[in-house]
């Protein structure tokens, strides 16, 4: 009895020193991949602008002829968010998220004229936009998605490398942010897959795949490409800080004196 | 007839491309993008600030009447980019302010164009998205 005692308690104490590659072996037996060593893993990171010009890619201020055909849900949405940002109907509804301040959401945060500040670390890949500070992280260490999230503003987003490629993966959005300022809505089911590789040490591309069957007909896909810019920094903007814009705003929305 | 109509086509779809930009960098429809106001005065209020740069610039007619046109530009940040500082316009420098005016008929521009009193013109590509 005292031997079978002995013989337990020299097990449990060996336990610790073996842990990790106990540890590493279930993390494989689950199926979840390893973090890649530093030096093998592409790197995206610096300070990158997205380009506009039309003959890298069409997509200037919003997707336009990109986005797919929507369902009657999405129609509905799209004409109730008669932002005062659509560049294509008279309109001074100061709705739009964005004015007041509120996160723009993914992918439209792409296309807003700031900068973003890539940083990778072992297991994340950090997204730093200029525009009111927002940040994303595209967690690379292999955990799936928080079903405890949401409904998020800038979603939840995991990701894995695919030989150049970082494949992110995003979902749990919430339905409050619009692809663009023409006002294309999506809803919480959006699911959107980026490809993002860098073409070369001054140029990146976004392949975008949005998928969210309850406002669009089909799938789309949108590309952006940024370019590095070195000599730049990431500068404070503060959204939030505008009574004198919003005043401005207000002189032009108001109805004419009479 | 076939090279007529050809012609008539790209000449259109060139007019079309060439439209487009104006309309597409405008982030507000409350103002008449269909055509630009132009206002010379003097500055008396430069805002170099987030979120948007504001020029106050105030114009007197031949009467002697006193008119405040407020003006707005893009963010210092983008402008910085594009060869802007805060010490670029100052209070009483003599400018000419070209943008969209709202159709409600405030004094209020979007600027697309700055002429400083040297002649010099700010770089017309930052001042709006």
């Amino acid at each position: 009895m005292r031997n079978c005692l002995m013989g337990v308690i020299l097990a449990l104490a060996a336990i610790p020193a073996s842990s990790p590659s106990l540890f590493a072996q279930t993390a494989g037996q689950q199926g979840m991949a390893r973090v890649e060593p530093a030096d093998s893993t592409p790197d995206l990171s610096g300070l990158w602008i997205r380009l506009r010009d039309p003959s890298h890619s069409p997509i200037n201020l919003d997707f336009g002829s990109a986005i797919s055909p929507m369902t009657p849900w999405a129609e509905k949405k799209f004409k109730a968010a008669n932002s005062v940002y659509r560049s294509s109907s008279p309109s001074t509804d100061l709705s739009d998220p964005i004015f007041n301040c509120f996160p723009p959401g993914v992918p439209r945060i792409y296309l807003l004229n700031f900068p973003l500040q890539i940083v990778q670390t072992p297991g994340q890949v950090i997204m730093l936009f200029e525009f009111d500070h927002f940040v994303r992280r595209i967690y690379t260490d292999g955990r799936p998605h928080d079903k405890d999230a949401g409904p998020l503003w800038m979603g939840d987003s995991i990701g894995r490398w695919e030989s150049d490629t970082l494949v992110a993966d995003t979902v749990s959005f919430n339905d409050k942010t619009t692809f663009d300022r023409e006002g294309y809505p999506h809803s919480d089911a959006l699911h959107l897959v980026e490809r993002i590789r860098r073409i070369d040490h001054n140029s990146l591309v976004v392949d975008l795949t949005v998928d969210d069957p309850k406002a669009y007909t089909k799938p789309w896909e949108a590309k952006l490409i940024f370019q590095l810019k070195p000599d730049w920094k990431i500068m404070e903007h503060v959204c939030e800080d505008n009574a004198g814009f919003l005043d401005f705003n207000k002189k032009a929305t108001q109805a004419p004196k009479k | 007839m076939k090279n007529w109509l050809l012609a008539l086509f790209a000449g259109s779809a060139a007019l079309l491309f060439a439209s487009v930009p104006a309309v597409a960098h405008h982030g507000t429809s409350a103002y008449d993008t269909s055509k630009l106001t132009t206002v010379k005065g003097t500055v008396t209020d430069f805002q170099f600030n987030n979120p948007h740069v504001m020029i106050s610039v105030e114009t007197k007619d031949d009467k002697g009447k006193v008119e405040l046109w407020i003006c707005e530009a893009n963010s210092p940040n983008v402008l910085t980019r594009h060869g802007w500082d805060r010490d670029i316009i100052k209070k009483g420098d003599q400018i000419t302010i070209i943008g969209n005016r709202p159709k409600n008929g405030a004094k209020t521009l979007r600027l697309q164009k700055v002429v400083l009193s040297n002649g010099q013109e700010l770089d017309p590509n930052s001042l709006q998205d």
